[in-house]
């Protein structure tokens, strides 16, 4: 049980500066910002209540962006975390060999986009090497990367080659926690690996587990970097996501339409803290 | 450490066979991408240009990996040391703005975790809620917010266009957060018994303990904002302001012969930085995965 001070001029004095920031430059606006998605423009400045909201989930293109966001956050975000995992299991045993990779395993993180993407660009491109080895093997002409449907691919991969290794670093760290009695225990009684992992490993490193799904989302939001220096601001529509949407009212100088995006972006987002945190704390109560 | 299988030595032998070759594709895969910036920072122009000629022109020769220069030259790296005033100056740009934001995120990120960690007061989960949630938000949700205030007190083009929406931002408090909830409760107890009011109870208890966790929020902090683009794109409109990652991305439009060596001394802080405090980084993760155990 955590110790509860109260001294309540002490907890003013160290909430007011980071709060006061936070509220500031953050939330106030935020509820401000509310007006410019209630009016039909800013120079008219006519109150049109909802309209705006209305009349968005008419536009095909905000439909399409907002589609494409979700899609990617409920595929790529997943696909990465079960990636790390897996490798993490593989090397936990061979610790004294990763001391190394584990240094250059997280470097990818420190590299600007626009330099490494120019790179990528080179292995992905129609006459690049990726093509080069498909049509020297199977004897075929390269595939169309960049173009169409398939953009997930170079996509997902990129976001995996940036990511996984910091969250393999996270779950190695947590399962070289996992008390080894348990797994004797489990061994004694009969249990599969398959069956040690999800009855003893995964309930362990759930704390783990959280803080690596919070991260790989804000890092699924980063990727429209990538997308966007891969493509441009109109990408093939497999990948045009909400962040171009708002990018492109923002040149348009169309506020009340990025405004109304900002907030239904939120709002995905407050749907999405919400089932985290209540999956967090039904986890917690269960293994209490 | 003794490993718990029931297989025999020869799948054992089978199993770390495996998982030496898959240490050596990851490590592959990783910095194949890394090393070809590298090795392009010592080619020329002519060779360079031939390197990066991209399927614009149309051949029907497909590009193939090469991965070293037949001539070795520093020429790039000269260039941009000597002959450019825009790199350093925005160099040491970037280095400010970093700073500032990950010193103020970590201070400001400390009193917040102490709070929400040690306190309880009405609103304190709402508050929770609303960090955690603003921390999620992408960069153009965000961006509203931002510029109408920035905007209401006069401080866009200026430094602290960049500076005060970072070091503000959610990040630091929900690590912080994180970080000393899971710190033991027992010399808390002690300290309280001994009389120790609250401020050197955060100074001279909690902040020691906290070093793992003030290094990993460092580390995280300065890559990211080392790596900004959106910011100063939309905050700042004079060039002598721009940080590094900013003039690096231009240059490799107008000038792709140019831009390796930069970015080979650009990634440079933050890898020697990861290659320091890796240590921390990891037991930083840890504290936070032990405290949950206790």
């Amino acid at each position: 049980m955590i110790v509860i001070i109260k001294d309540k001029r002490a907890l003013m004095i160290f909430l007011t500066p980071p709060i006061a920031g936070f509220m500031l430059f953050y939330i106030f606006p935020f509820a401000g910002g509310l007006y410019y998605a209630m009016i039909n423009n800013p120079f008219e400045k006519h109150f049109v209540w909802f309209d705006n909201f209305v009349s968005i989930f008419n536009n095909q293109a905000f439909l399409l962006a907002f589609k494409n966001t979700v899609v990617l956050t409920v595929v790529a975000v997943p696909q990465l975390i079960m990636f790390s995992f897996i490798v993490a299991v593989i090397l936990k045993n061979n610790t004294s060999k990763i001391s190394i990779l584990r240094k250059i395993i997280i470097f990818p993180l420190a590299i600007p986009t626009v330099t490494v993407a120019s790179i990528w660009l080179l292995f992905f491109e129609n006459r690049g090497y990726i093509n080069n080895v498909i049509s020297a093997i199977m004897h075929i002409e390269g595939l169309n990367w960049l173009g169409g449907n398939l953009l997930y691919v170079p996509i997902s991969l990129i976001y995996i080659w940036k990511y996984s290794g910091f969250n393999i670093i996270l779950f190695l760290a947590g399962l070289s926690h996992v008390p080894i009695e348990l797994h004797e225990a489990a061994v004694l009684d009969g249990a599969g690996k398959i069956r040690q992992i999800r009855s003893i490993t995964l309930p362990c490193i759930f704390p783990i587990i959280f803080f690596v799904t919070v991260l790989s989302i804000i890092n699924s939001f980063k990727m429209f970097r990538e997308i966007y220096v891969l493509c441009g601001s109109y990408p093939p529509k497999s990948m045009y996501v909400l962040q171009h949407f708002i990018n492109n009212s923002f040149t348009k100088l169309n506020y009340e339409q990025l405004t109304t995006a900002a907030y239904i972006f939120s709002i995905l987002i407050l749907v999405l803290v919400w089932v985290l945190i209540s999956f967090e704390n039904r986890v917690i109560a269960d293994t209490r | 450490m003794k490993i718990v299988t029931n297989g025999s030595n020869k799948t054992r032998n089978i199993y770390n066979f495996f998982s030496k070759i898959i240490i050596v594709i990851v490590a592959g895969i990783v910095l194949l991408p890394i090393y070809m910036i590298f090795i392009n920072s010592f080619m020329n122009y002519d060779e360079l240009n031939q390197c990066i000629t991209l399927s614009s022109n149309i051949t029907d020769k497909y590009m193939s990996i090469k991965l070293i220069p037949s001539h070795f030259t520093f020429k790039q790296y000269i260039t941009i040391l000597l002959e450019s005033a825009k790199f350093n100056q925005s160099f040491w740009k970037s280095f400010e703005y970093s700073f500032l934001i990950t010193i103020g995120q970590v201070v400001l990120g400390t009193m917040a975790g102490f709070v929400f960690s040690r306190f309880d007061f009405k609103g304190r989960n709402v508050l929770f809620f609303i960090i955690l949630s603003a921390m999620l938000m992408p960069f153009q949700v965000t961006m509203v917010p931002n510029y109408i205030v920035l905007n209401k007190l006069g401080l866009l083009n200026t430094d602290s266009a960049i500076i005060l929406p970072g070091v503000f931002s959610a990040f630091g408090m929900f690590i912080m957060r994180q970080f000393m909830q899971h710190i033991p409760d027992n010399l808390v107890e002690t300290a309280q018994i001994d009389g120790a009011n609250t401020y050197s109870l955060f100074l001279k208890i909690l902040l020691p303990q906290c070093k793992s966790g003030i290094l990993a929020l460092f580390i995280l902090c300065f890559v990211d904002t080392w790596n900004m683009i959106e910011q100063p794109l939309i905050f700042l409109s004079s060039e002598e302001k721009m940080p590094l990652s900013i003039v690096i991305r231009e240059a490799l439009n107008l000038s792709p012969e140019t831009v390796f060596a930069p970015c080979i001394l650009f990634i440079m802080p933050a890898i020697c930085m990861f290659f320091t405090f890796e240590r921390a980084l990891i037991e930083g993760v840890e504290a936070v995965w032990l405290g949950v155990k206790k």
